[in-house]
């Protein structure tokens, strides 16, 4: 214990001597096999915190699916599953080119560390892209968590009600103001247009991003030190493309369904759910609970993509370090803590798909 | 002399890490199964297998996971502490998770006993809507009623026992019941 005490002394002090101490090497560490090490424990104590973090997530999940399995059949229908598993195989490919990407850095490969890290940023937002999509349409069709929920055949349900009128007045009420809200906008059409309308302001952002990162480019010819500012910008611009090629490939492929099949089970709302109601009619209480699934899904989905859009922050990070040169054979710690969190965003996205999307 | 050996050495060690590199083709494969067992999962949610269901989507979700942890996140060629540490969070995630399961069915009797009180709107709502006529609505709606009065009498009686086994036999009670109300209206 003692003369290990010593001798690191002794180290540090000769490195002091040599005026050459390693920038990459912080001093309370010995070598960068015990900075890799420590930062690794550390990471993985990180991860496990997020484990437990979404296990409380989980079990919210577990409990109500365990209590009101009939809500999770009748909500659940409304994701769409093909949007789902496409995002999931861009996540598992995002995947790939971390761990690709960490394996260019252990053999010093920047270049191809530099590819890997960009696509893992498209991918990323590529994901946000169609989840976006997904949420904007959940939003016009009034699935919403909490009160913002609207049953999506209220308006059915309604018109029932005035026939028969037996129920209490507030319920009444409620429904026929949900039905004349409903009513104006109610064609999957016209939703769907709303849908690409809302989106189509993503497209107005991407050309600010498009024009500011010009401009930022236009400073690196200026001025080869604006090396970072220029960058940050082209990671903005990664994600901004990438989120736009995702909602509007989700765009396209919701476009062709129309096209190809008017009575799409999982899309057109307005085709299939009074039938699928009527079936269920006897043995759910949706309108009241079917609000839960939703906040179920918008909670876990929503910190999910917190956590997709903290790890976008870090793989930009990673990209202006790497176009630095920070990374080389013995230091490329950092490279791999952000793809081990990486790959824990994208292990919980394995076990959201099934649970959310995947329900029969 | 022994100065110069030590420096050499501690020069070699502080600028190398040795760890283990994945080869390209191990990642890919990886990445190929994973997309395969997506496929598999979806298509198996397709087929309906009641309360198997569940159980399988798990299934292929875990050993997709594994797949992910053990050689994306290299936990396979870890350090001893960084599995052990990894393991017991999901020892202890999946405690907690039992731990909530055990005991969120254990009011379920009373939750039961509460709706057959006073059925709350959204139950009242469904029935309503899909009935056209008022009047057996009105009939079911004051047989719970009597149903209840019965019940809490019966309640004091069997507290020790887990009221599981009453429950049913007031569902039974009621049908029949209601069956017989309509039928004579």
């Amino acid at each position: 214990m003692n003369t290990a005490a010593t001798t690191t002394t002794d180290e540090h002090a000769d490195s002091h001597d040599h005026e050459h101490h390693d920038p990459r090497l912080a001093h309370h560490f010995d070598s960068h096999q015990q900075q890799f090490d420590t930062g690794k424990l550390g990471i993985w104590i990180f991860l496990v915190t997020e484990v437990l973090f979404f296990s409380g997530l989980f079990g919210f999940y577990a409990v109500y699916r365990s209590l009101h399995p009939e809500v999770f059949l009748y909500a659940s229908q409304f994701l769409d599953t093909t949007l789902g598993a496409a995002n999931t195989v861009v996540l598992l490919f995002s995947s790939l080119t971390m761990a690709w990407g960490v394996r260019c850095a252990q053999l010093g490969q920047s270049r191809g560390l530099l590819v890997c890290l960009v696509t893992t940023l498209a991918c990323a937002a590529i994901f946000l892209g169609v989840k976006s999509f997904e949420y904007t349409e959940k939003a016009h069709h009034h699935l919403l968590p909490g009160r913002a929920y609207q049953s999506p055949e209220h308006h059915d349900a309604a018109a029932h009600a005035t026939a028969a009128d037996g129920e209490t007045a507030a319920a009444a009420k409620e429904a026929e103001a949900a039905e004349a809200s409903v009513h104006g906008d109610h064609g999957d059409e016209s939703l769907f247009e709303k849908t690409k309308h809302t989106l189509s302001y993503m497209t107005t952002v991407l050309w600010g991003v498009i024009v500011l990162s010009g401009i930022a480019f236009g400073l690196l010819f200026k001025n080869p030190n604006k090396k970072t500012l220029a960058t940050i910008a082209g990671c903005v611009l990664v994600s901004a493309i990438g989120m736009q090629l995702g909602a509007f490939s989700s765009i396209g492929y919701h476009q062709l369904g129309h096209a190809e099949k008017p009575t799409d089970e999982e899309i057109e709302l307005a085709e299939t759910v009074p039938a699928e109601y009527a079936k269920q009619k006897e043995k759910i209480p949706e309108p009241m609970l079917a609000r839960t699934f939703f906040s179920v899904y918008f909670c876990m989905t929503g910190v999910h993509a917190i956590h997709i859009i903290g790890g976008m922050i870090a793989i930009s990070w990673l990209i202006v370090r790497t176009v630095h040169g920070a990374f080389t054979t013995y230091y490329f710690g950092a490279v791999d803590f952000v793809g081990l969190y990486w790959h824990l965003v994208d292990l919980i996205w394995i076990y959201l798909f099934p649970l959310l999307y995947l329900i029969n | 002399m022994s100065d110069h050996v030590e420096s050499d050495a501690h020069a070699e060690n502080t600028q190398s890490c040795h760890v283990h590199i994945v080869p390209v083709k191990v990642l890919v494969g990886v990445f190929l199964a994973l997309v395969v067992l997506t496929v598999i999962t979806v298509e198996a949610a397709k087929y309906d297998t009641g309360a198997l269901d569940v159980i399988v989507s798990m299934a292929i979700a875990t050993v997709k996971a594994s797949l992910v942890v053990f050689i994306f996140m290299h936990l396979w060629y870890d350090k001893p502490l960084n599995k052990l540490a990894f393991f017991f969070s999901i020892v202890f995630a999946a405690f907690f998770l039992c731990m909530i399961l055990l005991d969120s069915h254990a009011y379920d009797n009373y939750v039961k006993g509460f709706t057959e009180d006073k059925t709350p709107e959204f139950l009242v709502k469904e029935p309503e809507a899909a009935a056209p006529a008022a009047a057996p609505a009105a009939a079911t709606d004051a047989k719970p009623a009597a149903d209840t009065k019965a019940a809490p009498a019966e309640k004091p009686a069997d507290e020790k026992k887990p009221a599981a086994s009453e429950k049913p036999e007031t569902d039974k009670k009621t049908t029949p019941e209601t069956i017989d109300k309509t039928d004579s209206k």
